[in-house]
């Protein structure tokens, strides 16, 4: 929203206030200003001036020679406008003016001296219309500054419309002129509004809802003026509206003033308001021309039931005033902001008075515009009549809050104290009523245009004391609490952890990628990833379903990258991801680490390293005894034959597995691609290990190796558990050193190293060969023998 | 002690002729060994008269001391000779080679969280995880955010089919997680949020921030300005000064935008803080009185303040990233460059 200081000046007294400053201070104290601009810089030395004569220009058609008249002397000037004229009064910057930053000197335009420029409003800055010359009204004396009669000068600044959102009260200039007097320490003068009788008649106004708070309206007739005056159309000008007739301007200035939207009714057509909630689906034609389909309970006012605007939005064409109009039924009235807001979205239309509806506006405040459209028009128009009585119908008075608060809550909620007289200056000047109670305190009466939705209770009091007290001017003080160990949650100590060894150790990169499936990417790789729930308004239409695995998202990585990293290339992600509902419904989230790793190794040798970047998480981070137990599966995504569950105990953690050869192809031909996905969330569940210091033995053992032939199928972990089911009084480790694939079958033969000892003596060469039995009955007991040599 | 001068006189010339371990080993038994000429010189005592017994006896311990010591000299000449050859033949190896590189990298988000959660760790604070999928209430309701409030234009929300959201801002997880703990709490709460916007340098849908809490019976504005200007500095790694403008936000009371002088250029003014010498760095304020209320949490014995830290845009800054894309793109030419640091 666009602030003109002219219009600010009018209520608050500004001499002698550096202007920068005081902009700069309201961003602190009141609303974000986006920036400002000195309006009118740009034009000096700007005469009034008479066209005398006209001549035709013997070169161009379009070019006029002309006698301009400056008061002092006759000049020659070379005019292109349409809209010369003799007699008429324009403004003429003459040698050395300036106009939008550039000086005027004499020229010579096509073989003719011109001795200055005449100028039209754009060029002058304080219009769009550029269709000619500015013409001033007849009488207007000759020679002087046009800055003398139009107000250009001025500072305009614009406030962030988001700052404002729960400020109804500062959508208009007299709402910002209260705060600058608050800041500034200086008087907010009274509006000057009308305060004479109205008409006889009575107007006949009904309201059929309780969404319109309140209506109150008036006819005016007898209206002469169409053009309103021009330092108006430059105030709505700077502040972003364009004039349109001397009706339609003045409800624009009412609005922009003092932030009440108003509109004016043709009275020919408009002579009764009904306001009421369509109960069937209307077609309406808007002002803009746009024919719309009002839903069923868009609020609207109709005149005899016939709809004339949809309330707080935009009136029709059926009731718009035109050049013609003499009399107006004008409406200022208070709407639900949450109604008008839905309306506007649901017919996508919004204004700039539905943007001041949603606020919530102060229903005092309808009255007070009412009033002041009056004033306004009977100070521009003074044959105008007040026909009818003010209709003022009330259907909803906001709650009053009468807030009670002490200066103790006000210091301990700021951290420093106050003065009595500080907290009373700044909520009087802001017109809050303060009544003391007794000795700290206070009981204060909120005014009407800040009880709308803002001002509720102490933390709100405290927010403008302290604003307007200068946020800057509290001390920064530290906190005093309790020294007590802080809880840190497991699985926000492991996610780092991880992350930081599988980038250290495993030349892994992590990446983030998106929390839906990526409809391309499956469809490449030709896989159908389970989605349990999709998002309803999703600006990527296809890309709506959430992801219940990660590894898709890291394969689309793959594949983004395959070129840039063509042996290798490993990647892995800490993200969510939604497998399952919950029983009521919601989603049960999971944080799911995936890692892939895809290289031109062999597909063992990649599934090993993943594995052994797996094992490091567990061993050394997690602290967990984890197992891999190979399942076959039927899946389209992961390798049949290559995946082993992930378990601790009897939780299922997640898998590794290499991915299906058919969807690694559709990738690359030459890579092999190995994949894990652990559910992060019950992996930060687990129970951490506790090591236990173990003593070690100070007898000398002794170390043996045996070689076992290993039949087709069985996997490490079946020998392992064969060889730690072995009963002993001695103490023993087993290792696997060797493993050798045979050529001539599917037998594989394994070297296991045993580390013998004896906790309490020196083992004996007996007890050697007794175990060194024991192992070999063990494993022959499970139908594996050793290796003959 | 003729002989013990022979025996001198003979190592002098054996001594010349050592040239390495094994010549000088040969020489050290034959003068001093167990069965060495000294040795035996010794035992030819039992020979000598009596009288002249004491005399030969430190005569031949002299000379036997003689030859230790000049063959301990030699031995030590002999050593620093090798291992100067050694020196001279090594190779000299060149680690100015690139050594290899077996590290993977981190997204520069997680590295920057972890710098900014270990500052806050060091002032005591929790950290906790939320979900990214969250209810419309801890969304909106639980932060003072009503159906039909303008504060839910300002964020297009994701909306999935059972009525849930995907977390438009950290502070849905703010009712959870003052439930969870209860009061005095200190936490912070980093996390993924979304709005559905289309992409562009500026603009992502998936984005990270970073939000937190302090409650206390006590807790001031005056603190909260002391906190963040402390936090600031800490992460910047100097001392920044901060200003506080009065912001709208439905879940605190009173609500600022809290600006951050520009730690790039002191505040003098850069292309970081677009000349101003100020960045907008982070909304904050006084949890407002109803969002702990809704927390369990008594707004009239507890007070405290919020405040988010745009976690993307911190990375953004912390590496001098200029298109917020780059961040979820997964290009790893680019991700990788930031490493682990």
């Amino acid at each position: 929203m666009y602030i003109s200081l002219n219009w600010i000046r009018d209520y608050v007294n500004l001499d002698g206030i550096d202007l920068k400053k005081l902009i700069n201070q309201f961003t602190l104290s009141c609303a974000e200003v986006e920036g400002y601009e000195v309006k009118g810089e740009n034009v000096s030395g700007v005469i009034t001036a008479r066209i005398e004569k006209i001549e035709n220009h013997p070169n161009s058609k379009k070019l006029h020679l002309l006698k301009v008249n400056t008061g002092k002397e006759i000049l020659d000037i070379v005019c292109g406008a349409p809209n010369v004229a003799e007699g008429i009064i324009v403004p003429l910057a003459t040698i050395g003016a300036n106009v939008n930053g550039i000086t005027i000197s004499k020229a010579v335009v096509a073989g003719y001296e011109s001795m200055g420029m005449c100028c039209s409003a754009k060029e002058l800055g304080f219009s769009d219309d550029n269709s000619g010359l500015y013409v001033f009204d007849e009488g207007t004396p000759i020679g002087v500054d046009i800055k003398s009669i139009l107000d250009i000068d001025d500072v305009v600044f614009e406030v962030d419309n988001k700052s404002l959102t729960n400020r109804p009260d500062m959508w208009g200039h007299y709402g910002i002129a209260r705060e600058i007097a608050a800041i500034t320490h200086r008087e907010l003068q009274p509006l000057d509004v009308y305060r004479d009788k109205f008409g006889e008649n009575n107007l006949d106004v009904q309201v059929y809802t309780d969404k319109c708070y309140r209506y109150t309206s008036a006819t005016i007739s007898n209206i002469s003026s169409k053009v309103s005056p021009i330092n108006m159309q430059i105030r709505l000008y700077y502040t972003g509206m364009r004039d349109i007739n001397f009706l339609a301007d003045i409800t624009n200035y009412v609005m922009l003033e003092l932030g009440q939207p108003m509109h004016a009714f043709d009275n020919d057509i408009v002579k009764n308001i009904q306001v009421r909630e369509l109960d069937e689906t209307t077609k309406f034609q808007t002002l803009d021309g746009v024919e719309r389909n009002l839903p069923v309970g868009t609020m609207v006012i109709e005149t005899n039931n016939t709809p004339v605007a949809i309330a707080g939005v935009m009136g029709g064409m059926n009731s718009e005033i035109t050049d013609n109009t003499s009399s107006v039924l004008v409406e200022s009235a208070c709407f639900d902001g949450a109604k008008v807001r839905r309306t506007a979205l649901d017919i996508g239309l919004r204004t700039e008075a539905s943007a001041r509806y949603e606020k919530m506006l102060d229903t005092n405040l309808t009255e007070i515009a009412l009033r002041r459209y009056i004033k306004l028009i009977k100070n521009f128009d003074q044959g105008a009549i007040i026909t009818s009585s003010m209709a003022d119908i009330t259907r909803y008075v906001y709650p009053k809050y009468d807030i009670e608060i002490t200066k103790e809550y006000i210091d301990r909620y700021v951290g420093m104290e106050l003065s009595e007289k500080t907290i009373l200056d700044i909520l009087e000047s802001l017109e809050f009523k303060v009544i003391k109670v007794s000795e700290g305190k206070y009981i204060v009466q909120v005014p009407s245009y800040r009880m709308t939705k803002d001002i509720r209770g102490k933390a709100d009091l405290v927010e403008e004391i302290t604003r307007i007290f200068g946020y800057d001017n509290i001390v920064p003080a530290s906190t005093k609490m309790d020294v007590k160990p802080v809880q840190q949650d497991r699985i926000v100590e492991l996610d780092y952890d991880v992350k930081y060894a599988l980038a250290t150790r495993y030349n892994f990169s992590e990446v983030h990628t998106y929390i839906w499936n990526d409809a391309e990417t499956n469809a490449t790789l030709g896989i159908h990833p389970k989605s349990v729930m999709r998002i309803v308004n999703s600006l990527q239409k296809d890309n709506d379903q959430i992801r219940s695995t990660i590894i898709p998202s890291l394969l689309k990585v793959v594949m983004d990258n395959k070129n840039d990293y063509a042996d290798e290339l490993s990647v892995f992600e800490i993200g969510r991801v939604v497998a399952n509902l919950q029983e009521n419904g919601l989603v049960d989230e999971t944080a799911s680490l995936g890692m892939v790793r895809a290289s031109k190794a062999s597909y063992g040798t990649i599934l090993n390293q993943l594995k052994e970047a797996v094992q490091y998480i567990f061993s050394n981070v997690v602290k967990a005894k984890i197992e891999f137990v190979k399942t076959d599966i039927e899946d389209e995504l992961i390798c049949p034959v290559n995946y082993y569950k992930i378990m601790s105990g009897t939780t299922y953690l997640g898998y590794i597995g290499l991915v299906n050869p058919k969807v690694a192809r559709t990738i690359d031909n030459k890579i092999n691609i190995a994949v894990c996905e652990l559910n992060f969330t019950k992996v930060a569940a687990l129970d951490e290990i506790e090591y236990k210091f173990e003593r070690v033995s100070k007898y000398m053992g002794t170390e043996l190796d045996f070689n076992f032939e290993i039949p087709a199928g069985m996997q490490y972990s079946d020998v392992e558990r064969i060889a730690y089911g072995m009963q002993s009084t001695l103490n023993y480790k087993v290792s696997l050193t060797n493993i050798y694939a045979r050529e001539d079958s599917d037998i594989k033969n394994y070297t296991l190293h045993y580390s013998v000892n004896a906790a309490d003596h020196t083992i004996t060469g007996e007890e050697i060969e007794t175990f060194h039995t024991a192992v070999i009955d063990n494993f022959k007991s499970h139908n594996i023998n050793l290796k003959l040599s | 002690m003729e002989i013990l001068d022979e025996i001198l006189k003979a190592f002098d010339v054996d001594f010349l002729s050592v040239e390495d371990e094994e010549t000088y080993n040969n020489i050290r038994v034959k003068y001093v060994g167990k069965n060495g000429l000294v040795t035996e010189a010794l035992k030819e005592i039992k020979n000598v008269a009596a009288d002249k017994k004491k005399e030969y006896g430190e005569s031949v311990n002299k000379l036997k001391n003689l030859l230790e010591s000049r063959l301990a000299d030699l031995k030590q000449k002999l050593e620093e000779k090798a291992l100067k050859r050694e020196l001279d033949e090594m190779e000299r190896v060149d680690l100015t080679t690139p050594a290899a590189d077996q590290s993977g990298s981190l997204h520069p988000v997680t590295i920057t969280r972890n710098k900014i959660v270990n500052v806050f760790k060091s002032m005591g604070f929790t950290v906790e995880d939320g979900n990214e999928i969250e209810t419309e209430y801890n969304n909106f309701e639980a932060v003072n955010i009503p159906k039909d409030h303008p504060a839910r234009d300002m964020q297009d929300t994701f909306y999935l089919a059972n009525g849930q959201v995907l977390k438009t801002h950290t502070s849905a997880s703010q009712n959870r997680i003052m439930r969870k703990y209860g009061a005095p709490l200190r936490v912070i709460f980093p996390g993924r949020c979304f709005r559905n916007e289309e992409l562009d340098a500026s603009h992502e849908n998936t984005f990270f921030q970073l939000e937190g809490m302090m409650i206390d019976k006590n807790i001031s504005i005056a603190n909260l300005i002391y906190f963040m200007k402390t936090m600031l500095s800490q992460v910047f790694g100097k001392e920044v000064e901060v200003r506080l403008r009065p912001g709208f936000f439905p879940f605190v009371e009173p609500g600022f935008e809290l600006d951050c002088s520009c730690p790039y250029c002191g505040g003098k003014g850069c292309n970081v803080c677009k000349k101003g010498g100020w960045i907008e760095l982070c909304p904050c304020g006084m949890i407002h009185p109803r969002v702990l209320e809704m927390g369990g949490i008594n707004p009239e014995e507890y007070q405290g303040f919020a405040f988010g830290l745009g976690l993307s845009r911190m990375a953004m800054m912390n590496f001098e990233i200029n298109d917020i894309r780059v961040l979820n793109g997964g290009k790893l030419k680019q991700l990788k460059q930031v490493k682990t640091k």
